[in-house]
């Protein structure tokens, strides 16, 4: 059977036409996703890759991916190509290390999403007592803005903790409301709220700090970061509306005496 | 004229064709482009990371590109070039408080003395970096003082003053915030961890003085980025 040259000829031009219309959106959004900061590599790679990217390979074929140090390894690097022929002789260990290093990856993500849990709840706890409390407007804004901004942390490490191949971690930590459950309990006015929350953000920021070199990859630690700089941020902010007024910062170089310890860890 | 149904089928075999081809490299790019997106150490050096183009700082645009030594463009920096970058943003962060104090505009003894407070702070980042760094006798980052030296000339009030420093801090927090990316030892990531929030926590008290509020994303974000980091590739350290 022979097809009219003129109606191919329309059906083509048809589909041209479509094609370019589609076309500058589809590199517009490409291009927004990647862009976006917030969005996870990996979930990046699911959406683009269609849910088989190197990670996920790489787990299927039993070995442990850690954070971007394996993807750096295996990426396009060509100058560090020669270097990467390793012995079978090291590749057990490091497979173990890899797999030791991932594990520490998931648990400072899931316990960072519980700390973020617990300071929402203690967030909520003042919005809901706000006029028990006498918090004033401008103390309750921040509170609802950094319990917002928490939940945000707390989502943001739960993806983590999930693409390195751990569970989301969804209640508040357990240790951190064990030991604050009398100082929550005790809370009568706005300043008594302050300060605790202030005591909160300052253990917060710090762990974040301190984690750091617990972490696999600068990427780990950057993510990290990019929590702990908005937890100092907050501190500044609580201690504006601290009396007496407090110095913030109070020190050059922020310590992490008061980050917390392992048995924190969930 | 029409066209026989072998034409037509020849034509699609030669369609398909063309777009698997151009498909085959289509999952690798975007692959590449997804797991390349973090500054690894050489789009640090080439200042492709998270950064903008250019950054800002107080309201100009610094210009990305005279400030990296030239060994920089043969291989990536390492955690030691990058400190003594640091030291070098450090120290013209000293100048331009230094600066500031003494420009008569700052009328407020609070803001004055946190600007002194601010500019010691400084002063200890930068030798803390120095420190950690591969050259002693680092100096103010000239790119970061060209920028600023020009706004501070121009200003008028307080507020203007109080401004630019805002707008340093800022970059300098998004700044240690891309570095923290591609760091590797100990000592080059607790210096930087270590100062990332306090310049955050300047950026908060200066943000008080000029009325910035809680939906300010510059002044309260809900992440820290390196949106606006001073990029090493535009403006090393001498």
């Amino acid at each position: 059977m022979d097809i009219n040259n003129d109606e191919l000829r329309r059906e083509l031009r048809d589909l041209d036409k479509e094609h370019r219309e589609v076309m500058p959106k589809w590199r517009d959004s490409l291009r927004r996703l990647m862009d976006d900061k917030e969005t996870p590599t990996e979930a990046k790679a699911d959406l683009l890759l269609g849910g088989f990217n190197r990670r996920r390979f790489m787990n299927l074929s039993g070995l442990a991916v850690v954070g971007g140090a394996v993807l750096a390894a295996c990426g396009s690097d060509k100058k560090n190509s020669s270097s990467s022929n390793g012995s079978t002789a090291s590749t057990a260990a490091t497979t173990a290390t890899t797999a030791a290093a991932a594990k520490t990856d998931q648990t400072i993500a899931r316990t960072a999403a519980s700390l973020e849990n617990f300071a929402v709840a203690v967030y909520d706890k003042a919005i809901m007592n706000a006029a028990a409390l006498k918090i004033s407007d401008p103390v309750a804004k921040a509170a609802v803005l950094f319990k917002s901004q928490h939940t945000e942390h707390a989502s943001a490490f739960n993806a983590a903790a999930t693409q390195l191949g751990g569970q989301p971690y969804t209640d508040p930590n357990p240790t951190a409301a064990k030991a604050f459950e009398a100082t929550i309990a005790a809370l009568k006015t706005e300043q008594d709220v302050l300060k605790l929350a202030f005591g909160l953000e300052q253990i917060a920021a710090q762990t974040y700090q301190g984690v750091g070199m617990k972490l696999s990859t600068p990427m780990l630690r950057q993510t990290s970061m990019t929590v702990g700089g908005v937890e100092a941020r907050h501190m500044a902010i609580l201690a504006h509306f601290i009396t007496p007024p407090m110095t913030v910062p109070a020190a050059a170089f922020q310590m992490t005496d008061k980050a917390i310890d392992a048995s924190f860890y969930v | 004229m029409e066209i026989s149904e072998r034409e037509l089928r020849r034509m699609v075999a030669d369609s398909d064709d063309q777009h698997r081809a151009a498909m085959d490299t289509f999952t690798e790019d975007n692959r590449g482009l997804i797991f390349e997106t973090a500054p690894s150490r050489r789009k640090f050096l080439a200042g492709l990371g998270f950064g903008s183009a250019a950054v800002v700082v107080g309201s100009a645009v610094l210009p990305m590109g005279r400030l990296m030594p030239r060994a920089w463009a043969q291989s990536a920096p390492s955690d030691s070039d990058i400190a003594t970058f640091a030291a070098s943003v450090e120290y013209a962060a000293v100048a331009a408080y230094t600066a500031a104090a003494k420009s008569g505009l700052i009328k407020t003894p609070a803001v004055l003395q946190a600007a002194t407070t601010f500019a010691g702070q400084h002063q200890q980042h930068g030798d803390a970096f120095k420190a950690a760094g591969t050259n002693p006798n680092v100096m103010a980052n000239k790119g970061v003082l060209d920028s600023v030296t020009p706004q501070l000339m121009a200003a008028k009030t307080e507020n203007d003053v109080v401004a630019l420093a805002y707008g340093l801090e800022n970059a300098a927090a998004a700044t240690y915030i891309f570095a923290l990316g591609v760091l590797n030892n100990d000592k080059a990531y607790n210096a930087v961890a270590s100062v990332m929030p306090v310049e955050a926590q300047h950026a908060i008290a200066l943000g008080f003085v000029l009325g910035k509020t809680l939906d300010d994303k510059t002044f309260m974000p809900s992440f820290e980025t390196a949106d606006g980091h001073v990029d090493p590739a535009k403006n090393p350290a001498a």
